[in-house]
């Protein structure tokens, strides 16, 4: 990879990265380091990607594996079968989402377990496709639909108590704070 | 395909409309088109998949120096070189034992401990071999952490002008039994400093405290000594002049 390959890589991809990285490991300094070191990979390791057009998945994949490293962990994450997944999702309307703040969604998303998280944020931040998630994560199709159904139904349930807590805010506080009134 | 199946594969189709191809997705979107509750029901997933997505992004801010951090690790990283392919190391590593063997032959019979020797050679390896840093950090503290630990040089001293810029990283390396500190700045225009820290006990003709400065090739030098510890910082990219507002 040269100078100009690499260049474009870092312009187009890193933002994306970043927030992979963010999601992964939920704070600030590690998401940076993760994406540093999976921009030097692809500087000493790049020539491996013998298409140019195949960066994106080869950043994304690189900088979970250096993630995952990071963990130690061997264990295989459970694969969760097309039939286990819950089908009612909790009811949101889009309007319950307008009213939430952008980082008290966030945080929502960063409660979830990192195998519900990691295809979410993809699915969400960074525009993959579930192929995409499939192969970055080196899980099967069906698993990756699987987890994406079952990680939003669980997103949707903190996301419904953060809009009902706000609500009820909205309505109780005017009241508290009316001079005179008394509680 | 009933409606729950068919939901649980809309649930994967992405708001921003970039599956309408992908023959994955054909039966069910056909599905949707026939089913009025089921069309309603996807149009609120993609609505809600939207706003969630674009309230994700907003919520986490990339940092302002990180697209310059990356773009800058090209002058301390260098690519892997064609002849660095894989296939080829083999044959490489075979022609380099004979080659080591010579050069350990020829080195020993014109060995030199002088300062310029080493000036020279680090220069030479700072501006153009660095392959790597062991350590990546913009943080000097985590930077003489990592030195300490490594029982290197984490009390160096910076010279004034490199005091408060960011770190790119720091590696350790040998000359002759010495431990040498090698950490990497950030100046501006992605021109990169290496900072280059050994005992002065490594020299019999160690620089005074007066920064010397020298050209080695394309690389820029400063040397000086201080508090029993001899500096050098080297760039390729800056000039002398540069150099000196460094100091």
């Amino acid at each position: 990879m040269n100078e100009a390959d690499y260049e474009q890589a870092v312009a187009t991809y890193y933002e994306a990265l970043y927030a992979f990285g963010y999601s992964l490991a939920g704070n600030a300094d590690d998401a940076g380091e993760l994406t540093q070191e999976t921009y030097c990979r692809l500087l000493t390791k790049g020539s491996q990607l013998r298409d140019i057009t195949k960066v994106k998945s080869w950043l994304f994949t690189t900088l979970y594996r250096v993630f995952l490293g990071w963990k130690e962990r061997r264990a295989r994450l459970p694969h969760f079968e097309i039939s286990s997944v819950e089908h009612e999702l909790p009811v949101i309307t889009p309007e319950h989402v307008d009213v939430l703040r952008d980082d008290a969604i966030r945080d929502a998303l960063l409660e979830l377990e990192e195998h519900y998280r990691t295809p979410l944020m993809l699915f969400y931040m960074n525009d993959h496709s579930y192929e995409e998630i499939a192969k970055i994560l080196d899980v099967p199709i069906g698993t990756v639909m699987s987890r994406l159904s079952r990680a939003k139904g669980l997103l949707r349930e903190r996301l419904v108590a953060r809009a009902i807590g706000i609500e009820t805010e909205s309505k109780i506080l005017p009241l508290e704070r009316k001079p005179n009134s008394t509680p | 395909m009933n409606n729950e199946e068919a939901k649980l594969i809309l649930q994967a189709y992405r708001p921003g409309g970039q599956d309408a191809n992908d023959p994955r997705f054909r039966e069910a979107l056909e599905q949707a088109q026939r089913d009025p509750e089921l069309a309603r029901w996807f149009a609120n997933e993609q609505a809600l998949d939207s706003r969630i997505s674009a309230k994700v992004k907003a919520s986490i801010a990339t940092p302002a120096h990180l697209k310059s951090q990356l773009l800058a690790q090209t002058k301390i990283i260098r690519p892997v070189a064609w002849w660095k392919q894989p296939a080829l190391r083999f044959a490489l590593a075979a022609c380099l034992a004979v080659l080591v063997t010579v050069a350990a032959v020829w080195l020993n019979l014109s060995r030199s401990d002088g300062f310029a020797k080493y000036r020279t050679t680090m220069a030479e390896f700072a501006g153009n071999k660095l392959d790597r840093l062991d350590l990546m950090s913009r943080d000097l503290t985590e930077v003489r952490r990592w030195l300490e630990q490594k029982e290197s040089h984490g009390d160096l001293v910076l010279p004034a002008g490199l005091d408060g810029r960011p770190s790119l990283g720091c590696r350790v390396l040998d000359w002759k039994g010495h431990k040498v500190s090698l950490v990497c700045f950030e100046l501006e225009n992605k021109q990169v400093a290496h900072l280059l820290v050994v005992d002065s006990s490594a020299f019999k003709d160690a620089p005074t405290d007066s920064p010397v400065f020298n050209q080695v090739g394309n690389v820029a030098t400063a040397s000086w000594s201080r508090g029993g510890k001899t500096y050098i910082v080297a760039s390729k990219e800056a000039s002398q002049t540069d150099l000196m507002k460094l100091l």
